[in-house]
């Protein structure tokens, strides 16, 4: 019998990190809420047949984006200018996040998810590297490599403006 | 700009905190799962009417083959049949459906259908009737088998198989001069008890023979091929009958 009390719990306690997760690694609102549904669905659907539901809910996250991200996408088509989105507040994002989170989004699928999991998601790189169930070797090199590129892009921009 | 780790953090934090709406997720859930259902039932009703099609499909050929194998039958009867020259509308209508009126018909030793006309238009039942060997040498055993006038006689040969299960092969009609010819052959024989030493009847040969004597029929005739050939109709009997080469040649293609 499947506990939907308990699933509720769970929602209101890792919902929105889940979410804001999911709009990291997707880089589009719309798309990351599609993508937390999905997951979040899965989890309920096994619910009381999965141990860690927070850690199995942070792998098909990134398996669902990882995914999405080889399957060549139809449905948009990549512009050269982002589309102006509202932050959690209505407001404009700041500057530097903004930034930042163009940045993000022009890493690599694997290289982003790194990321996420590492400086948003707060895992070690065990951690992640057990969810992405790749070496510890390859989370650390990753992940450097990921950082590197921001830090470079990040600072090109910077001079640049 | 340069930035650490910990503005990283804080950086991917921002804008963090809208909160989910766990009955939303709850109620898309259900409906996946009620689609996965209704998938799953339909895939299964699916399942089950195409196995019954099949089913159906498979039943309705195999009476279509049945039908073929009865009809290749009474094919043979009737080529049996009509390679001895004999009647043809009679033979053709029995040979069309065998074991079915026939195997009331031709039900026992005694004859059973009205006159000899409708006995010979019977039809040949699927396996040979019971006709009882007499055990004892009674007076009756050297009686004759047929009447002193047969003007037909109608034949339906049988084959055993490995099991000793005979059906039926073909079937003819033999009138005039070659039903006479038959009977008197036979009533020819010498009269006897049936030697009860007989190899099991593996591969066995009878022939039923309905005898008709003007305008009534006569008294159902076994002719059983297992050691030698001999000829009962229940109460007398003859053996080793040695039919005349035109007959044998009948008898071996009824029992083929």
């Amino acid at each position: 019998m499947r506990d939907e009390a308990a699933f509720r719990a769970f929602v209101e306690e890792n919902g929105a990190t889940l979410l804001h997760a999911a709009r990291l690694l997707t880089g589009d609102h719309q798309r990351g809420e599609d993508l937390v549904q999905t997951v979040l669905t899965k989890v309920y659907l096994k619910w009381g047949r999965i141990d860690a539901p927070l850690a199995y809910a942070r792998r098909a996250l990134v398996t669902a984006q990882i995914d999405a991200s080889r399957r060549r996408w139809w449905g948009e088509r990549p512009t050269e200018t982002l589309p102006e989105t509202a932050g959690a507040d209505g407001l404009a994002p700041a500057e530097d996040r903004d930034q930042l989170r163009r940045l993000l989004a022009e890493l690599n699928p694997r290289e982003r998810v790194v990321v996420v999991l590492r400086y948003y998601c707060d895992l070690s790189e065990q951690e992640a590297a057990a969810t992405l169930n790749m070496p510890v070797g390859t989370v650390k090199s990753t992940c450097s490599r990921a950082l590197a590129r921001l830090r470079v892009e990040l600072t090109a921009g910077g001079a640049g403006q | 700009m340069t930035w650490d780790e910990s503005e990283l953090r804080a950086a991917l934090h921002e804008g963090e905190g809208e909160p989910l709406s766990a009955g939303h997720i709850v109620a898309l859930a259900e409906a996946r799962q009620q689609r996965r259902h209704d998938r799953i039932r339909t895939a299964a009703v699916a399942v089950v009417v195409t196995g019954l099609l099949g089913g159906g499909i498979g039943a309705l050929s195999q009476l279509g083959g049945g039908g073929e194998s009865a009809g290749s039958d009474s094919a043979a009867g009737g080529q049996a049949y009509s390679s001895v020259g004999g009647d043809q509308a009679a033979n053709g209508s029995a040979a069309s459906a065998p074991g079915t009126s026939g195997e009331k018909a031709a039900g026992g030793a005694a004859p059973l259908v009205p006159g000899p006309q409708a006995a010979l238009a019977a039809t040949c039942a699927a396996h040979p009737v019971a006709v009882h060997w007499p055990r004892d040498a009674t007076a009756t055993t050297t009686a004759p088998l047929f009447g002193a006038e047969v003007t037909a006689i109608r034949l339906c040969g049988y084959r055993g198989n490995a099991h000793g299960v005979q059906t039926l092969r073909g079937s003819t009609t033999l009138r005039g001069t070659q039903a006479q010819r038959l009977a008197d052959s036979v009533d020819a024989s010498p009269p006897g008890v049936r030697a009860i030493s007989c190899p099991p009847p593996r591969y066995s040969r009878s022939v039923v023979l309905y005898p008709v004597s003007g305008t009534t029929s006569g008294t159902t005739v076994l002719l059983d091929a297992t050691c030698g050939i001999n000829v009962t109709d229940g109460r007398a009997q003859r053996l080793d009958w040695n039919p005349p080469s035109a007959l044998r040649n009948v008898l071996d293609e009824l029992t083929n």
